[in-house]
């Protein structure tokens, strides 16, 4: 039994927000995975929650007019590995979101949630990042948006307020003809398990090879996900070596901030941080549809 | 002799109970009045408790009871679930005023919910006067360290042998090797915590609902603990979710029967998980130092070694885990020469206890590991740097511990080294060039295994057969199903002995009030201690049988026997009439009536050992430390099988238990302050089904003439060998020696980055 | 609260707390004991029940949320006393040894083969991966799902 005083379970959105507002000591609850382990692991009582399951209008995934893809804030984790419209615009996306969890807690977790959460660790952050996803934040006054990398303030705090609700994910769909995706995610085990590193890479190809453009993200890398620009601006316009990788791996060691803890050491993280980028990088290069012979 | 169910894969006797969700384990008993116990854990590792003021709990509506060290018994007790006389040290009591570790017991609440229990935790006031924390046995064994037991200087146990004279052996040799290896803190998670219920009956006794895998001993350990007589308590079984040793152990049924009889009411007290990883058992982690002399052709001469044990806050079985040790140190490699130094010692951590192997796994790391790196450098291929030294056929355990009267270590090499291909792939591997960032290895290790706790403990088992009037049978077991599949083999031997079918047998237990006592499921025991018991038993009762059918037939018992359910005539082999038959006429009889119940028991004479090996490919990603596993064979002597789908089972369970001590699973203690860094199943790497590697099984079934057919230990054997195996595909990989277990990858890259890099 | 669902067939309007999860309304308030509570923080998928058809932990999900919703838990899985398939074949192959797991990894299945009737073994593995057990080392659970996946 969870310390719940009261359970609001609005009907629309803006039932939901004008609740929050007059609340606004409630907590929100989407797919709940996270937030109930909070209550649990810090024995929480009388938490005033409401709970967002019944939102319709926080469902589907549909392309809008201006091209950009949204994601409704409570679509599961499942259901955007299952969408039609993911696997052909985004294939690494689809399969990122399945890198988390297991099945029930894929089928439960919400992608709006993840990201709320703040978790340096969130398994959706880094490909949304390297995505320049844009959060649709809405209160009783109006909406805005964010980039995915400004909401982020700092570990486990993000640009939302009390009586707001991220209630979409808009992503910018990668306009080049040639590109290509790839989120990987470092764990100690192959399901079940929280990322020690996660790296993802979108990159565009020109026709003759070169890389024209690549967005770097790193999650469990700083106190926050993270943007490796610097390298990013190292791989533009280039073709993949062996020496090239090894510099972008050790310029995205050099933009990023992993801290020791009892789960990995700084400086095993910072070893992966360079392998990993690397390694990420020819992965989402070859999904473009460039030719690179890794030797290994 | 051919059998119709000894031998044969049967369906598990609780499958349809298990597969319906009908099974019914400890948390699933209800009882009306129920009350929800919860225990006070210590928010730090070493203290005094000055002061408890449980004023403010007990005026909380909906609790019933509130404890502390006042309340119960002052008896100090051993909780390791052993016979009589305890094989390890009486120090704990049911609550104390000292607090040993993070996560030690400090009060206990019985509450009309859980939340109620939860809630009064937090009004106990608890004032700690604090001592300093010992994480490391180094810290606990230096000088002026203060004692977490009085009068013990920190020490649990120790103690030393020695045969020949290990240093002229030393000398003696053309080489001679010492090395440190060292071993994790690896705990059970059986799915079920430990969970009990305890309530009094009409006649005040107190019953124990318990998920125990000793429930004889610990009725006695209660008994004592609670200066209660054994009549005043029954303790019973239920379905047990996975024990693997940690429910080899009095845990916190003393203190939940405590809350039922402040109470008069039935409590449940049933453990959280992080309660479980913190409060529950561990394996204890070890600093094994080898030492090791050898000519130049490789034999060995002699042989030393020293071993540190941490074992917690309590004993638990502390030092009888280093005994074991010492007694399978010996004679895996017998050499002229050879002394054995082992020390437990107590520090401010999780109790460290039983677990699958009992000291096996740790000693089996740093003695596969040492054997690698000794055939290292001797330039020697390691299997057949075993193969010289390990022991043979007939070869006598120099201690005297074990027998070696049925012998398949040697053809369990042979078959490893064939299925593995071990011979090319060696080659192959070392051959494909240092320059490959995934680099391929091949590796393997052996071990041998006692049968039971004889002689480093009491052995005993028992059982009784009753027939029902129709020619059914209940069987009642002291030995404890806890998933293995003890009660389906003992009622294959039930079928295979009486002549009735599998069908027909009702297996109970284990219910004290009910069974005959038996010392339980630990050391790989039951088939081979029980199994004769229900083997004695079931032939008892088939005699009778026949005795009562040649009264009927006017002939002599010698005349007859039993064929598939028959009374047969021996010599014409013409069908006289079913044994059920028999059985309801014996009943039902005007003239003779009589029944059939048969019980016997067996003590242990000997203790044979079981052997295996285990062959590992891998694959070590340079890049990021990852060791994949491309493939294990796992290889055992476990005598004759009595049932191959079960036995294949305890073989794919040890196996992957095995696989993570090798790589990922360490439970993480804070060296500052004691605490338990990852009391969960998200930070404590267990496999799950995306981590299993490839795996094939192979039996190489000698007979053992000790067992009821031939039959030897097989329950934890599997999980030995395969850590160190992995370890020296590692090693044959990477040509860098690891000598800590687990292989994580950051221990993993960082090493290699350092072997490169200088 | 009041809240209306459908539980292994059987339509139930239940009186359940705000904070109660799914897994404690099951057990306690229906009696499903078949849905374990092997660690109550989603980490090991015994309490796995199908809501509409999806396996979900059910100690991490309130009893709130399957309002309207269809449940089926381990006890609704054979019909008229005869075992589904899929619990055959988890006898056949030596898929159960204590059995603490087994309803969680028999929904799992069961969900995965409503979804591929004939799934390789890696989507076996996938499906099935938020489900922990210590006994068996999975590989005769893989082996029954196989089974059954081809009757």
């Amino acid at each position: 039994m969870y310390g719940v005083k009261q359970l609001f379970v609005p009907a629309t959105v803006k039932e939901a927000l004008e609740w929050l507002h007059q609340n606004p000591q409630a907590k929100v609850i989407a797919g709940g995975t996270d937030l109930l382990l909070k209550m649990r692991n810090q024995a929480m009582r009388e938490v005033v929650l409401v709970s967002l399951h019944k939102l319709k209008e926080l469902e589907g995934i549909e392309i809008l007019p201006d091209g950009t893809l949204r994601i409704g804030a409570m679509v599961t984790f499942t259901q955007v590995n299952r969408s039609s419209l993911v696997r052909e615009k985004l294939p690494f996306l689809a399969e990122a979101a399945v890198t988390m969890g297991g099945p029930q807690i894929q089928n439960v977790a919400t992608i709006g949630g993840n990201l709320c959460n703040g978790a340096v660790s969130a398994d959706s952050a880094p490909s949304l990042l390297a995505l320049e996803a844009r959060l649709v934040l809405e209160n009783r006054e109006g909406t805005r948006e964010v980039s995915l990398e400004d909401f982020y303030l700092g570990p486990g705090r993000v640009d939302l307020k009390e009586d707001e609700l991220l209630t979409a994910i808009k992503i910018p769909l990668p306009r080049h003809n040639k590109w290509g995706g790839y989120y990987y995610k470092y764990s100690m085990r192959r399901a079940m398990d929280i990322s020690t590193l996660g790296c993802a890479v979108v990159c565009a190809v020109e026709a003759g090879g070169q890389v024209s453009q690549a967005r770097i993200a790193l999650g469990t890398a700083a106190p926050t996900p993270i943007r490796c620009r610097q390298a990013e601006a190292l791989v533009a316009g280039r073709f993949l070596s062996p020496d090239l990788l090894i510099r972008i791996g050790e310029t995205a060691a050099g933009e990023a901030k992993p801290r020791s803890s009892w789960r990995a050491s700084k400086e095993f993280r910072l070893e992966l941080i360079k392998e990993l980028t690397a390694r990420t990088l020819v992965q989402a290069y070859q999904n473009a549809g460039g030719e690179y012979r890794d030797e290994n | 002799m051919k059998h119709q169910y000894v031998g044969k894969t049967v369906p598990r006797v609780d499958a349809v109970s298990k597969v319906t969700g009908k099974a019914r384990f400890v948390a699933d008993f209800q009882m009306p009045g129920m009350l929800y116990g919860k225990v006070l854990r210590s928010p730090v590792a070493h203290a005094r408790i000055k002061r408890i003021d449980t004023g403010k709990a007990k005026a909380l509506p909906g609790v019933k009871a509130v404890i502390t060290w006042e309340d119960v018994p002052r008896i100090p007790y051993c909780t390791a679930g052993h016979p009589y006389p305890d094989s390890s040290r009486r120090d704990t009591y049911i609550l104390d005023n000292k607090v040993r570790f993070m996560g030690d017991a400090v009060a206990a609440v019985a509450a009309e919910t859980r939340e109620i229990a939860e809630d009064a935790l937090k009004l106990i006031e608890v004032e700690y006067e604090e001592l300093p924390v010992l994480v490391s046995p180094e810290e606990a064994l230096a000088e002026g360290a203060v004692e977490i037991h009085e009068g013990t200087k920190n020490i649990c146990g120790q103690h030393q042998f020695a045969q020949g004279d290990v240093e002229a052996g030393f000398a003696a040799s053309d080489y001679v090797l010492e090395e440190e290896f060292r071993t994790p803190i690896i705990t059970h998670c059986s799915l079920e915590t430990h969970v009990s219920l305890t309530y009094l009956d009409e006649n005040d006794r107190l019953v124990v609902i318990t998920s125990t895998q000793v429930p004889f001993n610990l009725r006695r350990i209660m008994s004592q603990a609670l200066e209660m007589n054994m009549k005043q308590i029954r303790v019973i079984k239920p379905h047990v979710g996975g024990g693997f040793g940690g429910k080899a152990e009095v845990v916190q049924e003393p203190l939940n029967a405590v809350l039922t009889l402040k109470t008069g009411k039935p409590v449940l007290l049933e453990y959280t998980r992080e309660e479980e990883m913190v409060a529950g058992r561990t394996r204890h982690s070890t600093v094994i130092k080898l030492k090791t002399g050898v000519t130049k052709e490789g034999r060995m001469l002699a042989q030393s070694m020293k071993i540190i044990s941490n074992t917690g806050a309590y004993a638990g079985h502390g030092h009888a885990v280093v005994y074991s040790i010492g007694s399978h140190f010996a004679v895996h490699y017998p050499v002229p020469h050879f002394s054995f130094e082992g020390i437990s010692v107590y520090t401010n951590i999780p109790v460290a206890s039983a677990m699958r192997s009992y000291g096996a796994s740790q000693l089996n790391f740093a003695m596969e590991s040492h054997m690698d790196n000794l055939a290292r450098k001797l330039n020697m291929d390691p299997l057949e740097f075993r193969r010289l030294n390990a022991i043979k056929e007939g070869e006598k355990d120099p201690m005297g511990y074990f027998v070696n009267n049925s012998y398949g270590l040697a053809e369990c090499l042979a078959k490893g080294e064939e299925l593995s291909n071990w011979k090319t792939k060696r080659e192959t591997f070392a051959a494909a060039g240092a320059n490959q960032k995934r680099k391929k290895g091949i590796g393997m290790a052996c071990y041998c295994y006692e049968t039971t706790a004889y002689c480093g403990a009491e052995e005993m088992s028992a059982a009784i057969i009753r027939m029902n009037e129709d020619g059914t049978a209940v069987l009642y077991l002291g030995s404890a199903e806890i998933g293995q599949g003890n009660d389906t083999v003992m009622a294959q031997i039930v079928a295979e002995e009486v002549g009735i079918g599998l069908e027909d047998i009702h297996v109970i237990g284990v219910d004290t009030d009910v069974c005959p006592y038996d010392i339980g499921a630990y050391a790989s025991r039951q088939l081979y201690m029980c199994g004769m018991a229900v083997k004695k038993a079931a032939v008892k009762c088939r005699e009778m049988i026949v005795d009562f059918a040649a009264q009927l037939f006017d002939t002599i018992p010698a005349n007859l026997e039993v064929r598939q359910g028959w009374i047969c005539d021996k010599l014409s082999g013409n069908r006289l009439i079913t044994v059920k038959e028999t059985v309801w006429k014996a009943h039902y009889n005007m003239d003779r009536p009589r029944t059939f119940v048969a019980e016997a028991y067996h003590g242990a004479k000997c203790n044979p050992l079981s052997y295996g090996a285990v062959f590992a490919e891998v694959e070590v990603d340079t890049g990021t430390g990852k060791v994949d596993i491309i493939k294990l064979w796992s290889i055992h002597d476990c005598g004759k099988v009595v049932n191959p789908q079960l036995a294949e089972g305890q073989v794919h369970g040890g196996v992957l238990m095995g696989m993570g001590f090798g790589l990922s699973e360490q439970l993480l203690i804070d060296p500052q302050t004691g605490r338990t860094y990852n009391n969960n199943l998200l930070d404590y790497k267990m496999a799950t089904m995306m981590d299993i590697p490839e795996l094939e099984v192979a039996f190489v079934e000698t007979s053992e003439p000790s067992g009821a057919y031939g039959n030897k230990s097989l329950g934890e054997p599997p999980c030995i060998s395969v850590a160190p195996a992995i370890r020296n595909a590692v090693l044959n990989a990477t040509g860098v020696e690891f000598n800590e277990a687990p292989l994580t990858p950051e221990r993993v890259l960082l090493k290699l980055k350092k072997a490169v890099n200088g | 609260m009041k809240i209306e669902c459908t539980v292994n067939g059987q339509r139930e309007i239940i009186e359940i707390e705000p904070g109660e999860t799914l897994l404690e309304m099951l057990r306690n308030r229906l009696g499903l004991t078949g849905v374990k509570k092997g660690c109550e923080v989603g980490e090991c998928g015994a309490c796995t029940v199908l809501v509409e058809d999806e396996p979900v932990d059910s100690c991490l999900y309130l009893a709130a949320r399957v309002d309207g919703k269809e449940i089926l838990t381990i006890e609704g899985l054979s019909q008229g006393g005869k075992l589904s398939k899929l619990q055959q074949a988890f006898i056949d192959e030596g898929a159960v040894q204590c059995g603490f797991c087994t309803p969680g990894f028999i929904l799992s299945a069961h969900a995965l083969l409503k979804r591929h009737p004939q799934p390789t073994e890696e989507e076996i593995k996938q499906g099935l991966a938020g489900n922990l057990c210590r006994c068996t080392g999975y590989q005769n659970i893989i082996r029954a799902v196989q089974k059954a996946s081809n009757e």
